[in-house]
């Protein structure tokens, strides 16, 4: 059962260089209470999905394509019906947390603000859930927390604090947009902690967007992987680990620490001047002629998605 | 200025400035006199004594051309010069907000439109206008200070909507987006708190430049005549005969209120916007 189907997703941003091609025919379904991540180096087009998902994209962008979300296509609804499903059904945890809380407020009333907007609670009993909220997302003192301004908490507090104010209304699907970024390590554990607690406390489909592929696979069940804003392979986490089909994902795989440490030759492409064919092919130890000349579709192989001709 | 430091200079919110402090002292006075004209002047403003008498033990300041206290006009004028000021100020700086919000959120063509607007008040003369108004209205403390209100608007919505633009574009505002917030929700509690700083201290400047304009207004005999304000009182003084005849007790005082009035409100916007300085630099 699919809670999200992303259909032809294309995202193009007119700017005064040209038009950039953030993302290029996506499509992807978010199953029923699963992880899925969304990986690819910085520049892909990863936070780009996220945002056109829930039409957040800045005004010089044109996106076409299909959302289905409950029966219906997002990208066809009216500012107002988006604005109920946002926050209360689809939510998305933004980057950077230190700019992504209101400096003015104290950590209480950001979480409890949704509540009061989409629910219509009164603020006292918003509050005692906001709580009982911080205590099951493992927060020391929430009587304290609380009352503490986003100047008085430490980027893995504020991480954890956008985390809480993207769950408070139990929504079926939660984007983290890069929740990692700019952690250290046991920061990092400790909100892919609290991400996972999330999905126990609802049964909620997780997307994850990062560029770290261990975050990927201690947290995901099935992956996708993109490059140049296309997706180039699809499938079951542990078997993608196991054996990488796309020749990309075997260089990302080399690259890691753990294993050979292998950089990627030349760097990933502009997206204002993207390479015909396959975009993969000036940096691709397998390229061949035709490689160049059209663009591999997204084929199956062995239970996975992959773009290359290898597979086809 | 961080972390322990910070806890031996006191709480932020008791960091206040000197400027602040008697700023804060000198306006509760001002107001204070306002509020409590009746019981503080030793006169009724209205009633007629001997004319053009000298300070005496009886009359400190002084009688004028028609016989009245002059101190005991001086302290009635307080609430003329007040609420005009903040009177004006509040429309102005209401309007101000407004169309500076809606247009750097908006952005697109209704910026483009509010901006004109503002443009085209900008460029009115606002005096002239004024006593132009006065010459075909009949003068009053209501037109004026509606007048005043509806042309000082402009330099308020600019910095309104520059600083809008700058908001907007930050985290939370996304952040609130995402949780499905209505953008007149997202303009009223998220963007304008974090402008509020930039807006006191531009309606104390206002509430200032209100008060002197009603002055000059009411010197050049285009005030209300029925109320006793500073201005009105140097009109007097200058057109029967104060200035020629050296009675400064008549001219001085008046002047003399409406320049410490106003340094006194600046002095309160400076403090503040000093204050909010020295909070924004500990974060």
């Amino acid at each position: 059962m699919s809670r999200l189907l992303v259909e032809h997703l294309r995202v193009d941003f007119e700017t005064q260089m040209g038009i950039v091609h953030a993302v290029d025919d996506v499509s992807f379904d978010l199953r029923e209470g699963e992880t899925l991540a969304l990986v690819g180096e910085t520049g892909c087009g990863k936070s780009v999905v996220a945002h056109a998902v829930l039409r957040l994209l800045p005004q010089n962008a044109r996106a076409s394509g299909r959302v289905w979300y409950d029966n219906q296509d997002l990208m066809t609804l009216s500012e107002k019906e988006l604005s109920l499903i946002r926050g209360s059904e689809l939510s998305l945890v933004i980057q950077n947390p230190s700019l992504a809380l209101n400096p003015v407020y104290s950590v209480g009333h950001q979480i409890v603000e949704p509540l009061i907007v989409h629910r219509n609670q009164k603020k006292s009993k918003a509050l005692q859930q906001a709580k009982q909220l911080l205590a099951r997302l493992r927060f020391r003192g929430p009587e304290k927390a609380v009352k503490m301004y986003p100047f008085q908490l430490s980027g893995g507090m504020k991480q954890r604090v956008l985390i809480g104010i993207s769950v408070v209304l139990s929504p079926g699907i939660v984007i983290a947009d890069e929740p990692t970024k700019g952690l250290d390590e046991r920061l990092k554990e400790l909100v892919l902690e609290e991400l996972r607690l999330v999905k126990e406390m609802s049964p909620s489909s997780l997307m994850l967007i990062t560029h770290d592929l261990k975050t990927a696979s201690q947290m995901s069940e099935r992956i996708v992987i993109m490059y140049g804003g296309e997706i180039i392979e699809i499938g079951d986490t542990q078997e993608f680990f196991e054996n990488p089909l796309h020749p990309y994902s075997r260089a990302l795989l080399d690259s890691l620490p753990e294993r050979e440490f292998q950089p990627i030759p030349g760097s990933s492409p502009s997206p204002l001047d993207l390479p015909p064919g396959c975009r993969f092919h000036p940096r691709c130890p397998h390229r061949r002629e035709i490689c160049s000349g059209r663009k591999p579709d997204l084929v199956r192989h062995n239970k996975r998605d992959v773009r290359c001709v290898l597979f086809n | 200025m961080r972390g322990g430091l910070g806890k031996k200079q006191g709480s932020p919110h008791m960091v206040t400035g000197n400027w602040n402090r008697i700023g804060l002292f000198l306006f509760c006075l001002v107001v204070l006199v306002a509020l409590g004209a009746d019981l503080l002047a030793p006169h009724d403003p209205w009633q007629r004594f001997e004319p053009y008498q000298s300070p005496s033990r009886d009359h400190l300041l002084g009688t004028n051309d028609i016989g009245n206290d002059i101190l005991s006009e001086l302290i009635h004028g307080t609430r003329v010069s007040l609420v005009v000021g903040f009177g004006a100020a509040l429309l102005a700086t209401f309007l101000g907000l407004v169309i500076g919000l809606v247009s750097g959120y908006s952005r697109g063509v209704v910026d483009e439109m509010l901006m004109g607007l503002t443009d085209i008040f900008l460029m009115i003369p606002r005096i002239p206008l004024i006593i132009i108004l006065a010459a075909f209205l009949k003068p009053s403390f209501w037109m004026i200070g509606l007048a005043l209100g509806l042309l000082w608007w402009t330099t308020t919505a600019r910095v309104v909507r520059a600083k809008t633009l700058q908001i907007r574009e930050m985290s939370f505002v996304e952040s609130s987006k995402c949780l499905g917030f209505r953008n007149a929700h997202i303009i009223f509690s998220d963007v304008l708190p974090n402008i509020i700083h930039v807006v006191i201290p531009k309606f104390m400047i206002t509430v200032a430049t209100a008060m002197i304009s009603e002055a000059s207004l009411s010197f050049l005999g285009l005030g209300d005549p029925t109320l006793k304000s500073w201005g009105m009182m140097i009109n007097f003084a200058f057109v029967k005969g104060g200035f020629i005849n050296q009675m400064w007790w008549w001219y001085l005082p008046p002047g003399i209120c409406i320049a410490g009035v106003v340094l006194t409100i600046v002095w309160l916007g400076f403090g503040y916007e000093q204050r909010e300085e020295r909070i924004m630099g500990r974060v």
